[in-house]
């Protein structure tokens, strides 16, 4: 009896750690890379941890200049990648902020008030339902007439209405949960609507905005389609430029690939540890009779 | 103060439903459940609006008027306790709302966290509470601004049986301090006893009867009422209207009453109809055959002791029928009995309606008993 | 009559809490017994140590002179009925009612005459043919019941099976459960933390609380002999007053005091060994309360509170700090403000140990 639990209970654990191994290794294999020198990129067998480790990747995406006469790497990028990760930053970061707020406010009335209609949330759904590149067409046709080509608005625009469903089925849930009758108590005892959405309502949800910011920062941020067809290279995001890290000599530059891709993970890595203890669910509890 | 009427339109939670409420009074709306009591009271809090009618606060029309401006409380049935903020600031809200000056709202609150013992939950959230506790501060956040009228939504639900019944009684004894106009809604019909000025009996969005706790239980208006009213619940035994030199008889084939005086001038006008007598529990004797009598339709069926008093029930030809007994009764099920009706006591309908017969003045009053022996 | 079952020596432990603790109980075949106490005294774990669904930590569960610690809870034959009753909604009260048996393979017969009989008793033969959907509470409470007692099994636990109902039906109910139990000689246990229930339809009572029995008895040794405050407490509705007291001896006679209110015992009523603390405990339906307040014999209180319930009033009594309730008929129809006079008879006051929480008359 005894031993067998602890069979059973090693086993799991093995179970486990296999799954974590399969998880975690691209982010192993990336971090990893990016500290390669080209010689260690894709050989074979392959080098699991570079045995001459540098920091060259980081400075051909950095400072490309200070590279120019070592030419151990051929790099094509002569522009710097502060300028998409400033990109990526501002664009994320404004969509996030608008597909949040819209999302708050109509997922605040699909949830009270059944606006839309009772088959409204699943309409809005639709949005999510074909691919991307099936509208991105379109919508560079409608782009180059509004002059919205290559414009921080025109891709924080495409970003929000595609996020915005997502927003929407996951703030709506969150409402859902907490009681009408705690927001009618903040009414009948002297506040209007809007003020009891904001006194009572808001600071019960505000985990769970922050949980769905978090959700849809990350698709924003490594958005790649409509940051390659809507900009024209006029404006360049954290995607696009990874991708602009290949040389006919070489071709695919993994190391600066590896690099960029590491570099553009922590600051997501680092919000989300941020807001981690807004993560956690149950703030409701106490206040109702069950 | 009040004089309301509503109506609902699509589901008609509310038909027609009028009552006034007087200034100070505890009234009591109670009934089963889907019955309206609780969209009955949104629609004073406002949190509704009726279809029909028009609710009156103080004479004035309220229809018009937000939630937020009509000066009422409402304890809700879950409560809604505001989770993020401590007892104090949820007990505080009303008031911070009504711009009530700093220390103004720290001495009112303090005040009202006395009157309910709950100065030790003040500063804690409300998760931290227990199901009581819970209780007793959202009763403070209903006590605390100086609203017209308090709306409590079965405040009492979902407690223990002993923690009820001593909060019921401190509910009636805030109440005749504070003197406030109380609406309150609840389907226990002993709640609704125990506490009411006067009770509003609702079913299925319709009035039923309105009065004190005294003419709800002694003249109930109808078979629902006098059926939802007490407990045991009221026992009506099917029996006939019969004429002779002797006077008006009720009768089946195992009880004959008198027709009492006050309902004697009615029976007269149903010769022969067949009718319900409804009798309650305690009204009613149940005496052991003795051995050699000969043996009637009349068993026990079963004996429940409840401690201080006992049912009995008692089958007959037309069912069972309960009767309170004093503690002492010996008795066991299938043992021969006789039953005896206090006929000054009971009500009587014709079979088929739902409204009682109507009953002269001089219906007797309950029975004097001693009370302990 | 033969002792159905056993339990000796119980205890259940939760980690580092002692759910049941020492629990020694044994319930004859027929009995109706009841475990009664607050949520969390352990009635439910017992119930559930009984059905084999929890292993004891030590100690022995028999039935029928048997012991089944090992007996997976399947194969004990021992019927169950729970607050949530799961009918097969989809089949007929019928199906309902015959599935155990069908299971177990009975020929078609058979199972017409059980489930006919079990279905008479419950009152259920004229549903028998109706989907279980189209039944009010009431009815699927009672097929709930019916499809474990077609089973005849030897011992049934039910636990709180009355609770999730409408008062009206649960009244009803719990006169039909007693009468059929007492037909067919069913031996129960039944769970439950609602004294009413306990009282009206046990043959014993077994009061629980922190894991333990306090007091196992008929009902009425149960509300007129209890044996601490806890189950005095417990027990009876509105519930019984106690009141700090204090005890002198006046010429061959103890009086226990408090405040005005004094009641004489006789010399022999009395423990002499009575020291320390005491409470004097007393039923609200035991209290005389009369009109005039003059009588040399009766303590003078004002009525402080009425709760008129219909066919009883309840009256909160009151004076300086002495604070009670009593039970009236409606006819006397007290006032509030008014003066009354106030005695219990001394034959029914309990005293209870302050310190230790035990009657000790």
């Amino acid at each position: 009896m005894y031993q067998s639990s602890t069979l059973l209970r090693m086993l799991k654990w093995l179970a486990v750690i296999a799954a974590m191994c399969f998880a975690l290794f691209p982010i192993f294999w990336m971090v990893s890379t990016s500290f390669k020198p080209i010689q260690e990129w894709s050989t074979y067998p392959p080098v699991w941890i570079p045995r001459q480790p540098t920091l060259e990747n980081y400075l051909a995406l950095l400072n490309p200049a200070a590279l120019a006469g070592s030419h151990s790497i051929d790099y094509k990028v002569a522009e710097t990648a502060w300028r998409p990760l400033l990109n990526s930053l501002i664009i994320s970061t404004s969509a996030t902020f608008f597909s949040v707020c819209f999302g708050t406010l109509a997922a605040y009335g699909v949830s009270r008030y059944k606006s839309g209609g009772e088959s409204y949330p699943m309409f809005v759904l639709t949005v999510r339902m074909f691919p991307p590149i099936a509208v991105a067409v379109p919508m560079l046709v409608m782009y180059s007439f509004l002059h919205l080509t290559g414009t921080y608005v025109g891709l924080v625009l495409a970003y929000t209405a595609f996020t915005l469903p997502l927003s929407i089925w996951m703030i709506r849930s969150f409402i859902d949960e907490i009681p009408r009758e705690i927001e009618e108590a903040a009414v009948v005892y002297g506040l209007s609507s809007i003020r009891a959405f904001w006194r009572v309502t808001f600071p019960l949800i505000r985990g769970a905005l922050v949980a769905t910011a978090l959700f849809i920062y990350i698709l924003n941020w490594s958005e790649f389609l409509f940051a390659l067809s809507l900009t024209n290279g006029a404006l360049t995001t954290v995607t696009v430029q990874v991708s602009n890290y290949f040389s006919a000599s070489s071709g695919q530059l993994y190391g600066p690939q590896a690099a960029l891709g590491t570099l553009s993970t922590i600051p997501v890595i680092f919000f989300g540890y941020l807001i981690q203890r807004h993560l956690v669910r149950g703030l409701t509890f106490g206040a109702i009779k069950r | 103060m009040e004089g309301l009427t509503k109506r609902f339109g699509r589901t008609v939670a509310i038909a027609d439903v009028s009552f006034q409420v007087g200034d100070g009074e505890l009234f009591t709306v109670v009934g089963p459940t889907n019955a309206g009591k609780t969209t009955t009271l949104r629609t004073i809090a406002g949190l509704e609006t009726p279809d029909g009618g028009t609710v009156f606060i103080n004479d004035r029309p309220m229809n018009a008027v937000h939630s937020s401006r009509r000066k009422v409380s409402l304890m809700f049935q879950n409560l809604a306790l505001f989770p993020h903020l401590s007892g104090f600031e949820n007990i505080a809200f009303p008031l911070r709302n009504a711009r009530m000056r700093r220390e103004e709202i720290q001495r009112r609150v303090e005040e009202i966290a006395d009157l309910l013992r709950i100065g030790h939950l003040l500063d804690r959230l409300p998760r931290t509470y227990s199901g009581g506790e819970q209780q007793r501060v959202a009763l403070a956040r209903a006590l605390a601004p100086t609203s017209e009228v308090l709306l409590l939504d079965e405040p009492l639900s979902n407690l223990d049986a002993h923690i009820r019944t001593s909060l019921r009684a401190e509910l009636k004894r805030l109440h005749r301090e504070f003197g406030r106009t109380i609406v309150y809604v609840t389907h226990d019909q002993v709640e609704a006893m125990s506490l009411s000025d006067r009770i509003a009996v609702l079913r299925e969005g319709r009035m039923q009867q309105i009065g004190t706790p005294e003419e709800i239980y002694e003249r109930p208006a109808n078979r629902f009422v006098a059926t939802f009213i007490g407990s045991p619940p009221i026992n009506f035994v099917p029996a006939a209207v019969v004429e002779d030199a002797g006077g008006v008889w009720l009768t089946n084939a195992w009880l004959k009453l008198r027709a009492p005086a006050h309902l004697a001038p009615a029976l007269r006008q149903h010769p022969r109809d067949s009718v319900l007598v409804a009798v309650r529990p305690e009204d009613i004797t149940v005496t052991p055959l003795a051995t050699g009598d000969r043996v009637g339709d009349l068993t026990v069926y079963a004996v429940e002791p409840l401690g201080a008093k006992t049912i009995v029930d008692v089958k007959t030809p037309d069912g069972n029928i309960k009767a309170i007994v004093r503690r002492s009764w010996e008795g066991r099920p299938n043992m021969p009995v006789t039953v005896g009706v206090d006929e000054r006591r009971i009500h009587v309908l014709r079979e088929g309606d739902e409204e009682f017969l109507p009953s002269g003045p001089d219906r007797a009053a309950p029975v004097q008993t001693t009370s302990a022996g | 009559m033969a002792t159905k079952l056993v339990l000796r020596g119980i205890r259940k432990e939760f980690g580092s809490t002692v759910a049941v603790d020492d629990l020694t109980l044994s319930v004859e075949e027929g009995e109706f017994l009841s475990l009664l106490g607050p949520s969390g005294c352990g009635k439910s774990t017992t119930l559930a140590i009984i059905a084999g669904f929890e292993a004891p930590t030590r100690g022995d569960v028999i039935v029928d002179g048997r012991r089944i610690n090992d007996v997976p809870a399947q194969e004990r034959g021992i019927g169950l009925v729970f607050q949530d009753y799961a009918i097969f909604t989809r089949m007929s009260v019928f199906e309902n009612l015959s599935f155990g048996l069908r299971v177990r393979g009975l020929g078609r017969v058979a199972i017409e005459e059980r489930v006919g009989r079990v279905a008479s008793l419950l009152h259920l033969t004229e549903a028998l043919q109706r989907p279980s959907v189209s039944l009010n509470m009431s009815e699927l409470q009672r097929v709930a019941l019916g499809r474990v007692l077609v089973l005849e099994p030897p011992l049934l636990l039910l636990d709180e099976p009355l609770s999730n109902l409408d008062a009206a039906i649960r009244l009803t109910l719990r006169t039909e459960l007693r009468r059929l139990q007492q037909e067919l000689r069913q031996t129960v246990v039944y769970v439950t933390h609602d004294q009413i229930e306990a009282m009206s339809m046990s043959d014993r009572i077994a009061v629980m609380d922190a894991g333990r029995i306090l007091q196992i008895g008929s009902p009425m040794e149960i509300f007129d002999c209890p044996q601490s405050r806890f189950v005095a407490t417990f027990i009876g509705d509105p519930p019984i007053n106690i009141l700090p007291a204090s005890l002198t001896t006046v010429g061959g006679h103890v009086v226990v005091r408090h405040g005005g209110l004094a009641v004489a015992f006789n010399g022999a009523q009395a423990q002499a060994a009575l020291t320390g603390q005491v409470e004097m405990a007393f039923r609200p339906t035991d209290v005389v309360v009369r009109r005039d307040s003059s009588s040399r014999a009766a303590f003078e209180m004002v009525v402080d509170l009425v709760e008129p319930l219909g066919s009883e009033t309840v009256v909160h009594l009151r004076a300086m700090d002495t604070a009670i309730r009593a039970v009236v008929p409606p006819a006397f129809a007290p006032r509030v403000g008014e003066r009354v006079g106030v005695s219990i008879p001394a034959e029914r006051v309990h005293l209870i140990d302050a310190a230790s929480g035990i009657v000790v008359r």
